[in-house]
């Protein structure tokens, strides 16, 4: 535990003393503000108009889907972009440097280094994910009629989906010494798994299904109308999990070797 | 304290380790000597249990290194070949951070991270960040994390590699000062290195051991003739032949001209005793005029040089290129 921890707080520091966690949060803010922002002027006009024709205002505009639906769904795909260069030196440039072989020479075990990297890179996107709360304060603040339900229940499913953005991003640091190459690794990966869903209508609806299960994108739908499903949860939590055990066996496998 | 059994390894087909045995004793500084690709990181990541081996067995302090890996790197001090550094840390941060990893209680933590820096003198770079530090003092640190914690065991693969002279001097200074202290195993394709710093010298090549023992019993064990030199005035092709003609003479071969019919030759013989007494009494003997003589004696360079070029014909060159780097 002690191990894990000195591993995370030198990472930590690295991500803070570098600045690759100031850039990345930065450009995340920036980036989901401008979502935010145009999400919220839309539907100001389109409120305006409705209030003009009395007959379309009894069906009413919903914020919390138009605007936090909307929010939630544009971090996602922020994140699905900045997501693996946060994780691509994690554990190449260790491998690269020679630090990795050093660290083994110490008595650390490999699955006390996988999670040391996976919480300092955890923290990092709480960092990035945090500030977000400012735009729903403001709306709130502004008079947004809105459901704080369902933005806790969105930033439950977008932290799920960012630990398994996590998780396949740093066991594809663990493939290579090039940080870039690990970068595209995920992006493709991550890509593939989100895009799976949209086979849906060439496939055959046994196929389909199955291909729905995988995606990344439709385990989080439900979260952004506030409802927490189980499978839903175990969904995720699995990926990881099954990444991070991928990432240890990987970082073992060179004393299976004989 | 370190036990090596038949050690080899494969890497696919290629044999980087081949069968090594030997054994370092409490307290002593055993070299490890071998050109580039000999084997020596190989046989050193074994030893720290980063890789396995494909055969054999290695046991350090009476501890098996395959089976008991994290209770054996704890009483480990590795200091790998290209110095592996965190250069976005401080010296003094890195320090602190390596102590953890070794599990120092926090008491002494900085007792023991004080002791390490005044050890490998980085007092003056401690607040410096590693990156920007010089070679010099990368390998100093390196070193200093090697030495944390006090392990009973160093592995220090090339400690001088890529130095200047006077760094190299200090770092070797650094090393002999351990001795008896610790145990220390240390490679390095410098030969003068290994006769400068270690008790015994370990010759391996192609990851075979081809030779061991003191820098002085190697000379001894290697010199299967013997060398005289000899300096002798008259014409060579009458004192060639007469030199030659000497019972225990295997070969005589004329080195360099000094001066007019003046010709100092070299002369294998093949008795171990001393021969020098006998050829030159016969030279004097047969009216030459021996100006001097003396024998030539094996320096390690010589001995290293004898057991790892084999007189074989060249290989071909794709299985030269085939064969990785390690």
């Amino acid at each position: 535990m002690s191990n894990i921890l000195a591993i995370f707080s030198k990472d930590v520091r690295s991500y803070f003393f570098s600045v690759t966690a100031y850039v990345l949060t930065t450009i995340f803010l920036i980036l989901s503000g401008f979502f935010f922002s145009s999400a919220v002027s839309y539907f100001s006009f389109y409120s305006f108009q409705l209030s003009s024709q009395p007959f379309l205002a009894q069906q009413g505009l919903n914020l919390t889907e138009a605007v936090i639906g909307n929010l939630f769904f544009n971090m996602s795909v922020i994140l699905l972009l900045m997501m693996p260069i946060l994780t691509m030196r994690t554990l190449a440039e260790e491998q690269k440097q020679g630090t990795f072989e050093l660290l083994m020479t110490y008595p650390v075990t490999e699955s006390e280094l996988v999670w040391g990297k996976f919480l300092s890179t955890l923290f990092v996107f709480g960092a990035m994910l945090l500030p977000t709360l400012a735009h729903l304060l403001l709306l709130k603040i502004v008079g947004g009629n809105f459901e704080w339900g369902v933005v806790l229940t969105s930033y439950l499913g977008i932290v799920l989906l960012g630990v398994a953005f996590l998780a396949l991003g740093i066991f594809a640091s663990s493939l290579t010494e090039n940080q870039i190459i690990s970068a595209v690794i995920t992006f493709g990966f991550l890509l593939m798994l989100w895009m799976i869903a949209w086979l849906n209508e060439f496939l055959p609806p046994e196929t389909a299904a199955w291909a729905n299960d995988f995606s990344l994108i439709r385990h989080l739908e439900d979260f952004f109308k506030g409802v927490v499903e189980l499978r839903n949860v175990v969904y995720y939590l699995l990926l990881s999990g099954f990444f991070l055990l991928l990432t240890i066996w990987r970082l073992e496998s060179r004393r299976w070797v004989r | 304290m370190i036990q090596v059994e038949n050690l080899t390894k494969f890497f696919g087909q290629r044999k980087a380790v081949d069968g090594l045995t030997f054994e370092v004793r409490e307290g002593e500084i055993l070299g490890l000597l071998g050109p580039n690709g000999a084997g020596k990181t190989t046989t050193m990541r074994i030893l720290t249990g980063f890789l396995s081996p494909s055969e054999g067995h290695v046991r350090i302090d009476g501890i098996d290194v395959s089976k008991e890996p994290r209770k054996v790197r704890s009483l480990l001090g590795y200091l790998p070949e290209e110095v592996p550094l965190y250069r976005d840390m401080t010296a003094e941060g890195f320090l602190c951070f390596v102590a953890q990893l070794k599990g120092i209680p926090k008491t002494v933590r900085h007792a023991a991270i004080e002791k390490v820096t005044e050890l490998c003198k980085i007092q003056e770079v401690r607040n410096r960040l590693i990156g920007k530090l010089s070679k010099g003092y990368r390998q100093r640190v390196g070193l200093a994390q090697a030495l944390l914690g006090s392990p009973k065991v160093l592995i220090l693969d090339e400690p001088t590699n890529g130095l200047d002279p006077k760094q190299i001097n200090e770092i070797r200074e650094l090393i002999k000062s351990l001795k008896g202290k610790q145990t220390i195993l240390l490679s390095t394709h410098i030969l003068p290195e290994v006769s400068a710093v270690s008790d015994r010298v370990l010759i391996i090549n192609e990851g075979k051991l081809v030779a061991q023992g003191t820098p002085e019993e190697l000379g001894e064990r290697l010199r299967t003739g013997q060398e005289i030199l000899i300096t002798v005035r008259g014409d060579v092709k009458i004192v060639k032949p007469a030199i030659h003609r000497i019972p225990g003479v295997i070969s005589v071969e004329r080195v360099e001209a000094h001066g007019p019919q003046v010709e100092v030759y070299k002369v294998f013989c093949d008795k171990t005793q001393d021969m020098r007494g006998f050829v030159a009494r016969i030279l004097v003997d047969s009216g030459f005029e021996l100006l001097e003589l003396k024998s030539d004696t094996m320096s390690l360079e010589d001995i290293f040089l004898k057991l790892v070029t084999k007189e074989e014909a060249p290989q071909p060159d794709v299985a030269v290129l085939t064969a990785p780097e390690v």
